[in-house]
């Protein structure tokens, strides 16, 4: 089984690293895909500041051209050394400026104000951001205002009723000699949702403006959550300059309504900067790929032979399989086979023990037990014949009991006795209390020297001795555990009567089975004393060992036609 | 009854004739705010997408520095100062800003704005958050200050960025605002030993609302520069007073 293991660790390895390899392998690509929608986003957000700069030369421009126009230059001049404005110029001024409007080109203004040399405004002209019947305040003060009053052209972005207007000022300069300032003039266009379309239009984004913590207007009706906010709290509160909010940004992911979307926000610059205005541009977040998402946008084409190494993969398999089942079969299948085949010819008794020399490892180590636990029954079957000869002789006559008549010996069970302290070692339970009720059965072994046994040895591990031949008797008896009890509590005999009284009673008994066996007209020749009294001190001996036995009483009686001679203990108390 | 009445005219007589004794003994106080030459150029704040470009058909101007001016006379030691006036100053507020940047105002002396504009500005005054009610003036609306002592009023718009008023508040001396040219006149000034001074608030040289990050006060104090002392009899003082270039003030 070792390579089969080696193998299955092989094995597992690989499923690991497979496994690992394919929930790692969709993040890279995820980190790709975040990393490009910050790109995006980005080049997004750089993209509408490169395109509102733009938008701000276009109407600088515009109102460069507009503080050019003749008729404006007069009506300024005159409100200039006027010392109020009075409701006729401030008619007639925005007329003018709504005709000046209307003759832009292109991308008209959504309104026009002009100033005189004083900063007052002198009218108001247009579609939105401005009230129209408001005339003669002050609007120098303002930035952009006082900067075209001073001889610059400018532009701003103004926050007015919530809305964001981009503005461009100019002055209005009298050419004529002596040349001098009469006023501004000063334009703006709305931040309207066709301006964020037309913003977004190449990039395929979404913007939204946003003043005083309010979605301004956005070129989708998607409105951001609350990050949005959050995330400007942080930028307003750094020190930064506005020009690296889109490079220095980091994305963030917020909702509308169903819809997660990634955003980057930039703050806006000018007036409306302490209006908090900002922009958003937000794309949708790109789907998260996990193990499962990524198998789900697995494609056919992916699958074709062309995309995917099936062949290798293929061999691969057959090549795990084929190696995995084969060390199976050699180390796993097969031996058991052949233990399988050795028991069933051991349990048809062709064989005595299974064949170890031809298992190994752990089938080797069965094969072993097994053939223990035979060699341990073979024992004790010996081992109960020879005390059977040596109580009633060797049965070929020379002298044994059952050749001399002494048909059967029975000892009486003695009552249960305590357990007995643990042994070293042992393979069975300790004996039963000794009961033998030999009956006369036919005894084909040969008599055997009861030679004193020694200290049964623990039996050898690897490799247990070969079956012993019949009828031989074994070098060294093997002997049971309660043979070794018994011998080592030998001390613990009660004195034994004086010699004298045991050999009377000996006699006595000896007399009674002669007597007995005569009765039954047993034949008594070769039944000697001698052997008759030492058969009965070794039972006497052996019943002596157990736990509380005091003494032994022989009795002798006839079972099934035949004396019989039996020892029962005598228990103390 | 009749000697009493006669003792009552008397004194009453000899009082007009102290009043008048002293009327006479004042003087007048004239002169000139010489500004330093080259002028002040407009700082460019709160730019937007674009740097501020110059026209090509005149030569930009500066800012005026004149109407963010106020000349302080403070009485020398043993110099009686008059009472002053039970007075309300008027600042006009038209639109988007101050009709004069820097107004002053005697300490006893009640300050009314007037806002002529079309705007509902917040008005605050920087570090005295007690001086005007908590709620935006509204076009027409006139609320009036009651200094209760001397110093600059710091007055920012809390809805913009822009609008913004100094106002000094003179608890001990006299104060003439100067004309287009820095000319100046103190009448009816006490005989006696004055020290004259230039207060200046720089309009336009950093954000005007201190609310926003980034954004601090602008400076404004009176023109680092050594005081003239005059002394004031009966006849008219007249003095040029020279500021230094780039009109430094301490507090």
């Amino acid at each position: 089984m070792f390579w089969s293991k080696i193998w299955f660790f092989l094995i597992a390895s690989a499923a690991a690293i497979a496994i690992t390899v394919a929930l790692l392998s969709p993040r890279p690509a995820q980190r790709a895909r975040v990393e490009e929608e910050r790109q995006r986003l980005v080049v997004a957000c750089d993209v509408v500041n490169i395109q509102l700069k733009s938008a701000a030369r276009v109407q600088v421009e515009v109102a460069s051209s507009f503080a050019r126009q003749a008729g404006v230059v007069a009506v300024l001049d005159k409100a200039s050394t006027s010392d109020a404005v009075d409701a006729v110029q401030a008619k007639a001024a925005q007329e003018l400026a709504a005709s000046t409007i209307a003759g832009v080109a292109g991308n008209q203004p959504d309104f026009a104000i002009l100033v005189d040399n004083r900063g007052r405004v002198l009218t108001r002209a247009g579609s939105a951001g401005i009230d129209r019947k408001d005339y003669g305040d002050t609007m120098a003060g303002r930035l952009l205002v006082d900067e075209a009053l001073a001889g610059y052209l400018r532009d701003d972005l103004w926050q007015v009723g919530g809305r964001l207007y981009r503005v461009a000022g100019s002055p209005v300069i009298k050419r004529d000699p002596p040349v001098t300032y009469v006023g501004a003039v000063v334009i703006g266009y709305a931040v309207s949702k066709t301006f964020a379309e037309e913003l977004m239009r190449p990039l395929g984004a979404t913007i939204g403006f946003y003043t005083k913590g309010q979605m301004s207007i956005s070129s989708s009706p998607t409105v951001l959550g609350s990050e949005v906010l959050t995330e400007y709290g942080k930028l307003a509160a750094s020190q930064a300059e506005l020009d690296t909010d889109c490079k220095s940004g980091q994305p963030f992911v917020t909702v509308s309504g169903t819809q997660r979307l990634t955003a980057l926000v930039a703050r806006l610059p000018g007036e409306a900067r302490f209006d908090d205005a900002f922009f958003a541009v937000y794309v949708e977040e790109a789907p998260r790929f996990g193990l499962g998402k990524t198998i789900d946008q697995v494609r056919r084409d992916d699958l074709s032979f062309g995309n995917f190494p099936w062949i290798p993969v293929g061999i691969g398999f057959v090549v795990a399989l084929g190696v995995g089942l084969a060390l199976m079969a050699l180390e796993h299948d097969r031996p058991v086979r052949r233990l399988a085949a050795d028991a069933v010819v051991l349990a048809k008794g062709t064989g005595e023990r299974l064949p170890e020399e031809r298992h190994h490892g752990r089938l080797g180590s069965v094969a072993r037990s097994v053939n223990i636990h035979i060699d341990k029954l073979g024992r004790e079957a010996r081992a109960a014949r020879r005390d059977l000869d040596q109580l009633l002789g060797p049965a070929d006559g020379s002298g044994g009991f059952a050749a001399s008549g002494f048909s059967q010996v029975d000892l009486a069970p003695p009552p249960p006795r305590p357990a007995l302290p643990p042994a070293e070692f042992r393979f069975r339970d300790p004996m039963p209390p000794p009961e033998l009720d030999l009956a006369p059965t036919p005894r084909s072994s040969g008599a055997r020297p009861a030679a004193p046994m020694p200290p049964v040895a623990p039996p050898p591990r690897s490799k247990t001795p070969g079956p012993v031949p019949a009828g031989a008797p074994p070098a060294t008896p093997p002997r049971s555990l309660d043979d070794d009890i018994l011998a080592s509590q030998t001390g613990l005999r009660i004195p034994a009567p004086a010699a004298s009284e045991e050999e009377a009673y000996f006699h006595s008994i000896f007399a009674e089975f002669l007597e007995l066996k005569a009765r039954c007209g047993e034949p008594t020749a070769g039944l000697t004393y001698p052997k008759f009294v030492e058969k009965l001190r070794r039972n006497q001996e052996e019943l002596m060992g157990k736990p509380g036995t005091v003494g032994v009483r022989f009795s002798v009686y006839v079972k099934d036609g035949k004396a019989a001679l039996k020892a029962t203990p005598v228990k103390d108390g | 009854m009749q000697a009493r009445l006669a003792w009552a005219r008397a004194g009453l007589t000899f009082a007009a004739l102290a009043a008048a004794t002293s009327i006479a003994a004042a003087g007048s106080v004239a002169g000139k705010l010489e500004l330093p030459p080259g002028g002040l150029a407009l700082p460019a704040l709160g730019r937007a997408f674009l740097p501020r470009i110059e026209n090509p058909l005149a030569p930009v101007r500066g800012v005026d520095p004149l109407p963010s001016m106020v000349v302080v006379l403070q009485p020398g030691p043993g110099v009686e100062l008059p009472p002053p006036p039970a007075a309300t100053v008027t600042w006009e507020l038209r639109g988007d800003s101050f009709a004069r940047p820097l107004m002053v105002a005697r300490l006893g002396s009640t300050i009314e704005l007037r806002n002529s504009g079309f705007n509902a500005p917040f008005l605050v005054a920087f570090g005295q958050p007690d001086l005007f009610e908590k709620k935006p003036i509204n076009p027409s609306d006139r609320p009036q200050l009651k200094p209760t002592q001397g110093g600059l009023i710091d007055i920012i718009d809390q809805s913009t960025p822009y609008l913004r008023g100094r106002a000094l508040v003179v608890d001990r001396g006299l104060f003439a605002i100067p004309d287009g040219t820095g000319k100046f006149v103190f009448d009816d000034v006490p005989a006696g030993s004055w020290t004259v001074r230039v207060f200046y608030a720089p309009p336009n040289t950093a954000m005007r609302n201190p609310g926003r990050p980034g954004a601090t006060p602008t400076p404004a104090g009176w023109i680092d520069r050594t005081d003239e002392v005059v002394a004031v009899g009966a006849k008219r003082t007249e003095l040029t007073v020279k500021l230094p270039a780039g009109l430094p003030v301490k507090p």
